[in-house]
């Protein structure tokens, strides 16, 4: 019987060590993952294309008026339009913990590419 | 009381907290090895899905389809360049040699990074099958080629490498058939688009 016991006594011992290891594993695979705000930028400018907005403001080169289009709920944000040279118009964003989405586009009517840049961060 | 005796519990504890920590350690080998491309990889495949054909199209009206698309794929490769994304591609377009005419245009940019052989089948109810081969087209190259005749509905098979496409063209539209993949370190996407 002693024998017995003594091997309950370790088998549970090894159930709480084995459980505890475990959990401290999982804890450190999963990390800190920060929610990536990215999507949300990348489904906001498609739902203003769909629309027929996006590429309204983005020909016209108005930044301004594409941000005051864009309502997202806890981000700030603003609007940047790139040229096929690199060269982008529209203010800077105004934090360090920033996610970015990018929606490119052809043109309308006539072929004129460029990109359109979407920056969020929390408020 | 048996000291001997009485220490036993201790090294069963002692032989489980190692039997646990070898367990611990080879825990991470029984991670998942499959994983999806993560952040904005997919969003800019499905973007550049749509807008393809887009440029085709622009391209049609200015009568500046090769330009066009030229020049798309090279604003895309410069601009997904400053994301570390590498973006490679093969576009192959189909168009009338003028309208209402049954001769066709086909049009192949090869910017996939390397050579390709490429085959293309056109087969329709009015003419015989028509197979247009490239078998080593060069990385970078622009290639266009004209054949005649060509049915009205045609369907168009494009095989190169493991990829096989095979879409309707109507003789006169303009049409597309385009393969491109978007790597950024571990993550690849490979998408098309034809239409």
């Amino acid at each position: 019987m002693r024998g017995f016991w003594l091997t309950m006594e370790s088998v549970i011992a090894c159930i709480i060590i084995a459980s505890f290891l475990i959990f401290l594993a999982r804890y450190s695979a999963m990390g800190t993952h920060e929610y990536d705000a990215s999507s949300v930028a990348y489904d906001v400018l498609k739902s203003l294309d769909d629309r027929g907005v996006l590429r309204e403001y983005a020909l016209k080169g108005d930044y301004s008026g594409l941000n005051s289009q864009i309502d997202i709920s806890g981000y700030s944000h603003v609007v940047n339009i790139c040229g096929t040279g690199g060269d982008c118009d529209g203010p800077s964003p105004d934090s360090t913990n920033i996610w970015a989405g990018s929606y490119f586009i052809s043109g309308r009517g006539i072929y004129n590419p460029m990109e359109v840049r979407l920056y969020l961060w929390k408020r | 009381m048996d000291m001997k005796k009485g220490m036993k519990g201790q090294f069963f504890i002692v032989g489980a907290i190692l039997v646990c920590s070898m367990l611990f350690v080879a825990y991470p080998r029984f991670a998942p090895l499959i994983r999806e491309p993560g952040g904005d990889i997919p969003y800019i495949s499905a973007n550049i899905q749509r807008e393809l054909p887009r440029v085709m199209n622009l391209g049609v009206n200015e009568s500046a389809m090769i330009a066009s698309m030229s020049n798309f794929t090279a604003f895309l490769e410069r601009s997904l360049s400053e994301k570390r994304i590498n973006y490679t591609s093969l576009v192959v377009m189909f168009r009338n040699v003028t309208t209402g005419s049954d001769g066709l245009n086909i049009t192949v940019i090869n910017e996939l990074g390397s050579n390709v052989t490429l085959t293309i089948t056109i087969s329709g109810e009015d003419y015989g099958t028509i197979v247009a081969s490239y078998p080593d087209l060069e990385d970078g190259s622009v290639n266009t080629s004209s054949y005649i005749p060509v049915s009205n509905i045609n369907n168009v098979t494009v095989a190169f490498g493991s990829q096989e496409r095979t879409m309707e063209w109507p003789r006169d539209k303009a049409s597309i058939y385009a393969f491109f993949r978007l790597t950024r370190d571990e993550d690849i996407i490979k998408n098309d688009v034809a239409g």
